[in-house]
This record gives C-alpha cells, structure tokens and sequence, in this order.
C-alpha cells in the first residue's frame, strides 16, 4: 500500500502528469474546439473522418471530457497526499516548522481550493442568458438546457449606450490616424506621407508639402477665405503643396470627398500623381461603443429590495445571482442582453488564489531559499 | 510626447553600443557606463509610460505598441535589480539587444492613443498586464541568464566556473520573481474576467498558453527545489520557459484567436 502511495506521490509521475496535461492543453489551442468544428468542417469538408476520429478521442473538447478531468483529479489527489506527507515531515522535523514550509503549504492546498472551485461551479452553478427590453420584467432566464428560474423578479428600468465622440474626452481626438496617399494615374499607392503640417516628402522628382491642415472645413462667404467652423473633425481637409519641374501648384484635398480635390487656379495642369487625404476614427473592433448600461431593479413580490446601474465590468449580485452586462440590440437600443451566472465555487477559488500568492511569497522572499551548491550538486530541497 | 520615446529608444541604443564594446574590452569602466545608460534609458522609459498614461486617462498597457514598450521597461528593471549579481558583459549585451529589438518591433505597430472597448475599461487592466509582463521581465532575464550559462558551460576555466555560479542563481531568483508575477498576472486576470463575463477561466488560448508556461517554470522549480537539478538541465527548462512565453505573447496573438486578440 505504502509502495502504490509512493509512486503516487513521486515527483516523476507528478511531473509526467503536469506534462500531458501541459501538452493536453496546447492541443487544445491548436485543434478545432467546441463549436469550432462545425465551422472548421464548412471549411473543409473532406475532414469529416479526421475530427469523427478526434471527437472519438475526446480531441474535439479537451478541456470537458473525461480523460483531462480525470487527470486534473489524478493530479489533485497526488498533490493532497503529497502536501500532507510533506507537511507532517516538517513538524517531525528537528529544526522546527520553517516559513517556507507553511508557504509550501499554502501554494499547494490553494490549487486544491481553485479546483474545489471548479467542481463546486460545475455541480451547482447556473449560467444563462436573459434579454430584456426597457420596462419589462423576468423571473426566468435561458440556460443550455431550458429555462431555469430565479428567486426572485428582475427588471429592466433603463438601458442606455454611450458612444464616443458624445462628449469632449480628450483621447477621442488621439483615436484619430490620418495620413495622405500618394497614388499614379492606374490608382496604384506609390507612397503615404504625414499629414502633419508643414510635413515633407519626395516622390520620385516631385516635393510634396503639407501646408494647411483643417478639421471642419468651409468657406467664410464674407471673404472667400478658408476657415474652419469648428475644432471637431468635421469635414477635414488638407492644403498640399506640389512642386514638379519648377512649377509649384497647390491642392485642397478633403478626407470625405476623396473625389473632390481643388486646384489653386482654374485650368492647372493635371499632377502626375493623384492624392488621398485618409482620416481614420476608431479603427478598433468594437468602434465608437464607449459603454452601454442598464439600469436593474430587484424585486420580491412586486417590491423593490434593491437597484443597480450595471455595465461592463459592474456587474449586480442578489442571492448568490450575478447579472452581468453582455451586449445589446445594435438595431433597437431599448434591449439588453444579460449574463445571469450562479457559482457558488467563486469564493474557494478567490481564496485559492489569495492562498497562492502569499504561499509563493514565504517561499521566495520570506524566508528565501534561492542559493545555490552548484559544485556539490546536492539538494537544496524546500522541504 | 513621441520625444521622449525617441530618446529611450535612443538611450538604448547606445547602451547597446556600450554593451558590444563591453564586450571587446572588459574594464570595468565600460560596465558601469553601460550600467549608467541603462538606468537613463529606464527612467526616459518611465516618463514616456507616464506622460502616456496622463494623455490617454488610463495605463498604457492595452495594445501590442503600449504593451512592448512595457515589455521592454521590465527586462531593464529586473536586469537593474540583478545587475550587482551579474556584471557579465555577454549578458548585458545580449539583454541591450533585446530591449532595442523589443522598441524596434513596438515601432512597427501604430503609437496612436485609442479608445478602449468597455471590456477593458477596468482597473484590473492595469494589474493584470502590469504583474504578467513584470514575469515576463524576470523570464526574459532568466532566459538570457540560462543562454550564457549553456555558452559558458562550454569552457572549463576558473572564471567560467564562477560565472556559471553568478548565471546559476540569477537564473533561478528570476525564474521564482517571474512565477510569483506570472501566477498574479494569471489570477488578477481571472479575477477581471469573473467581474467582466461572469466566468474566471473560459480556455481562451492566451490563458490556455498561459498555464502551460506557468506549468513550465512549476516544473523547473520543483525540478530544481526538490529533485536538485543544476546546471545545463535548469537552463534548458528555462530556455524552454521562455519559448512557452514568447508564444503566449506573441505566438497567441498572430495565430490563435481569441478574448485577447486586442494584446
């Protein structure tokens, strides 16, 4: 028995699992997972066979079937073991119980609390979806499996979207990139330069120059001069200044008519390059959307117990619920769309992870055991 | 703004020339010049980051450009912090040239200042990113460390030995700095992801990566703690650490997708 638990608990098998598992894990980032493999499939449909043979071998969904999680398990119980054997060698110890030993300690019982965690979300945990529109109230939301129901009413007072560009956040300017295309007759881009002012270039024997740069562009009718209305990027426009072959012409080239460039005088002889001012807002993923906020009410029989504004990163809780914002209707800015996620294994897993840090803190720094005996070669154990 | 970048970037580059030259003519007085330049560039570094910061309203750490020049602040205060430890011309001029890579490859990406989507409108922005690429600057540092030491390992003179010895316990106070920060980093993450989406791990390949690195450099530390292991077999476990870094920084965002596509 003694033997089976030893080999249990040896640091070689304990490694050769965290091995499979790292590479269980780099599988799983690499293969089609989940859903994946249906689009994986629509693009390559002769891979039927191939991922029938991997979903055989649970290659599809790694990180649920069985074999992953019986080796997490084999895992949790070889390091229960383990920790207890080590700890109980400490105390036994002539020297005294050290910090480090508790830090030891610490770190390795917090991965079994995280995975406590795990399994206390899997069993008893819920996670859902509720949509609800601006005055509507629910008492159920989506699950996988159907419906499930809440203790109590949630309702929906107020969902609002903020975009950016709405008020005078001074990195909405900074989100702007702009610069100016250089292109040959065919339409082909030949070169990009700044559109900073006064910036500079050569293209082949022409000087181009930036010599006005304006956000909201007009015309002051008073003195047929060019202003600019406003600060806000309008109608940007950029004056160019070009010199080829001794002439100098200049040009007004407008981010939003790229078609309309005007010349300095009436009938200027064409440039043998064309030009393009681009302005950019908000290239990101997501653009434009700063936030979007729903403001929930709590109910029980028809009474109000409680009223948050949620928004990304601010969820509301009740009665071990949490309702997270999650997204909205981009054509009907009256519906929102909910996470609703019961996890009763968040507080062993936060404490895990309160455990592991202060852990690995004893055994680095409080009572630190980093030097070496590299010519003797011997252990310097942290046992 | 964009100066005081091009100063760092500058200031680099000539700890890097004073690196290379460390390297042909060991007095001491070069080191300590190189030394010295470093430390310029680390604080042009810490004001471009702060004046970056102040302009945007938020900690700059949320796209490849702001996150490399980060990654690059970091290696230069662990080398700083280990800089008494290591006084190693190979290792300096191998750590200059992958800060100056690092810039130069920031480079490559747009500097504009961008809105943030509201997922990454949090305080644990700032926490996450700035524990993990911390272990990442103690990673780095360790794997440079471990570089030399394989290189050294090669000779069999007394002033390899002793070399060995310092590159020997750099490796690993770098390697256990970069756990602790990883391990925060990882679980700052988790945290945010609880308060943002309701789950504190959802297998997205960056946190995938993320644990088999922290798999990796466990493993090199019970390797080491607890088997005894020295030498050549804790610098390739470090060296293979390190790969496992790249590649969640990196490797993840080019050819996996995922919830961190933006970094």
């Amino acid at each position: 028995m003694s033997g089976l638990i030893n080999f249990l608990t040896s640091l070689k098998l304990t490694l050769t699992v965290l091995l499979v598992i790292a590479v269980a894990c780099i599988a799983g980032t690499v293969l089609p997972q989940g859903a994946d493999v249906l689009k994986y499939l629509e693009a390559n449909p002769g891979a039927q066979s191939q991922m029938d043979l991997l979903g055989f071998l649970g290659l599809t969904n790694i990180f649920y079937c069985w074999w992953f999680i019986f080796l997490l398990c084999f895992l949790s119980l070889s390091l229960s073991i383990c920790t207890f054997r080590r700890f109980r060698g400490a105390l036994r110890r002539k020297s005294g119980l050290r910090w480090k030993d508790l830090g030891s300690l610490f770190s390795h019982i917090s991965l079994l609390l995280i995975l406590a965690g795990c399994v206390a979300r899997s069993i008893w945990g819920l996670n859902g979806y509720l949509p609800l529109r601006e005055g509507e109230t629910k008492t159920k939301f989506q699950v996988e499996t159907g419906f499930a129901e809440l203790p109590f009413e949630i309702h929906l007072e107020d969902f609002e979207i903020e975009f950016y560009g709405s008020d005078e956040d001074e990195h909405v300017q900074d989100s702007l990139s702009e610069k100016v295309v250089v292109l040959n007759h065919d339409g082909q881009v030949v070169a990009e330069m700044s559109s900073e002012l006064d910036a500079g270039q050569a293209v082949g024997p022409v000087q181009l120059k930036v010599l006005k740069r304006i956000p909201d562009f007009v015309v002051d009718t008073a003195t047929g001069g060019v202003v600019s209305r406003s600060e806000e990027m309008h109608n940007p426009a950029l004056q160019l200044e070009i010199v080829e072959g001794g002439t100098t012409n200049t040009q007004w080239l407008f981010a939003l008519y790229p078609g309309f460039n005007m010349h300095n005088k009436e009938g200027a002889d064409r440039p043998h390059l064309d030009f393009r001012y681009e302005v950019y807002v908000h290239s990101g993923s997501e653009p434009g959307v700063k936030d979007y906020k729903s403001t929930l009410v709590v109910k029980e029989d028809g009474v109000e117990v409680k009223k948050k504004t949620i928004e990304v990163n601010r969820p509301l809780s009740y009665k071990g619920y949490t309702f997270y914002q999650s997204g909205f209707n981009p054509d009907d800015h009256k519906w929102t769309s909910l996470q609703v996620v019961k996890d009763p294994g968040v507080p062993l897993v936060y404490a895990g992870f309160l455990m592991m840090i202060i852990g690995l803190a004893m055994v680095f720094y409080v009572d630190p055991n980093l030097s070496v005996d590299s010519h003797g070669g011997g252990k310097n154990s942290i046992e | 703004m964009i100066t005081a970048f091009n100063i760092s970037f500058a200031l680099c580059l000539v700890a890097l020339i004073v690196a290379f030259v460390g390297l042909l003519n060991k007095r001491e007085i070069v080191g300590r010049i190189g030394f010295g330049v470093n430390i310029l560039a680390v604080a042009a570094l810490t004001v471009y980051i702060v004046m970056r910061w102040m302009a945007a309203g938020r900690a700059p750490f949320s796209n490849m450009f702001e996150s490399l020049v980060l990654f690059a602040w970091t290696i230069l205060v662990v080398y700083i912090f280990v800089y008494k430890k290591l006084k190693l011309p190979i290792v300096t001029a191998a750590l200059s040239l992958m800060v100056v890579l690092t810039l130069a490859y920031a480079t490559t990406f747009g500097a504009d200042i961008r809105p943030l989507v509201p997922a990454l409108q949090s305080n644990w922005l700032t926490v996450h990113v700035f524990t993990c690429f911390l272990g990442y600057g103690g990673f780095a540092v360790s794997f440079i460390a471990a570089i030399s030491y394989v290189i050294a390992s090669r000779e069999n003179s007394k002033a390899a030995y002793e070399t060995k010895d310092s590159l020997e316990v750099v490796m690993a106070k770098t390697v256990a700095f970069g756990f602790l920060f990883l391990t925060v980093g990882i679980m700052t993450g988790a945290v945010w992801a609880n308060s943002a989406w309701g789950t504190y791990w959802s297998w997205d390949p960056k946190e995938t990566w993320s644990l088999v690195t922290w798999l990796v450099y466990a493993g090199f530390l019970h390797c080491r703690f607890i088997k005894g292991w020295r030498g050549q077999k804790s610098a390739w476990m470090s060296i293979l650490g390190f790969i496992s870094v790249l590649f969640t920084y990196f490797g993840v965002n080019f050819l996996l997708k995922g919830l961190h596509s933006y970094l």
